[in-house]
């Protein structure tokens, strides 16, 4: 079936040589950006989770503070988060560390 | 004698009605109608939720830069057919021959769900004509975002800075909100925009609106 625009509300067929034109340039930005896989699409999910709560603790790192050996292993923890997950439901069902 | 003119009093304030007058008639009003403001106005609207559409363009029709100096487009149940794809946004001022390049882009993001999920990012799009507005889009047509755009003194001959919001839910699962805007610098009045997906057939209603202004 023939793809088609909508125009200031009106919707109108492409023609064969647009067409074409908006496949080829789709199938280009696919090669370089494949359409990630569910398991994929979770970890990027639980990471964009956990790089935000490695965030929130940045500061103690900082220079004129001391980390505790619990906050060291919180972080770690965090970083290791994703280590292992190759389902969605194991993705699913991660349990994040409590912050000390 | 015609009479074309009533004598003051000849009616009381209140005495003619809708239900005295033909409504179904058609009056030539030659005088400026004032008491019902024109400043905003709908310009185009477009439903492409049930059959999505390869691209949503406004072109020269409606965009007139001349006549209105911002436009407000806004969204809702916006989705993308292929998962996980970006919404983009095309600017041109002649017509879609050409779309204006040397964007910068800066955004905010958050988790809907978790508050301790959010970020900043920037980026330069230097030739490819579009901005990204906002990240991956949910291909659920039943979970499709929302988003409002402005694009601001469309008709002056500055650089054009484009404000946006978009919460959809994301491919990963959960639901964002995305706070951005671009710098385009470019400084021909604008007469056309565009919205795809950055690859196959978005979905969603949407409208165009157009504001007024003398300056």
């Amino acid at each position: 079936m023939a793809r088609d625009q909508i125009v200031n509300g009106v919707r109108i067929e492409l023609t064969a040589e647009e067409e074409a034109a908006l496949e080829a340039q789709e199938a280009a930005w696919l090669k370089d950006n494949p359409v990630p896989s569910d398991l994929q699409l979770s970890l990027d999910n639980l990471r964009l989770k956990r790089n935000g709560l490695l965030a929130e603790t940045d500061w103690w790192g900082a220079s004129d503070n001391t980390m505790t050996d619990a906050q060291k292993k919180y972080r770690q923890d965090l970083r290791d988060l994703t280590t292992g997950l190759d389902t969605v439901d194991k993705v699913n069902n991660v349990v994040f560390p409590t912050k000390p | 004698m015609a009479l074309n003119t009533l004598p003051a009093g000849a009616f009381a304030d209140d005495a003619i009605t809708s239900d005295k007058i033909n409504l179904a008639n058609t009056f030539a009003f030659t005088g400026t109608v004032t008491g019902t403001p024109q400043d905003m106005v709908l310009l185009s609207s477009v439903d492409s939720h049930t059959s999505p559409t390869s691209a949503v363009v406004f072109n020269s029709s409606v965009v007139d830069s001349t006549t209105y100096r911002s436009f407000l487009i806004t969204g809702s149940n916006i989705y993308s057919v292929t998962n996980a794809q970006g919404l983009r946004f095309y600017t041109s001022h002649d017509n879609g021959s050409n779309f204006n390049n040397d964007n910068k882009r800066g955004q905010v993001y958050r988790n809907l769900y978790s508050g301790s999920s959010f970020g900043h990012e920037q980026q330069t799009v230097s030739s490819s004509g579009y901005c990204n507005i906002g990240g991956s889009m949910s291909s659920s047509n039943n979970l499709g975002g929302s988003m409002t755009l402005w694009v601001h003194g469309s008709s002056k001959s500055f650089w054009k800075y484009i404000l946006y919001q978009i919460a959809t839910r994301h491919s990963g699962g959960e639901a964002y909100n995305w706070n951005g805007a671009f710098e385009q610098q470019n400084s021909n009045a604008y007469n056309y925009f565009k919205l795809t997906a950055d690859s196959g057939n978005i979905g969603g209603f949407f409208y165009l609106y157009g504001l007024k202004g003398s300056a």
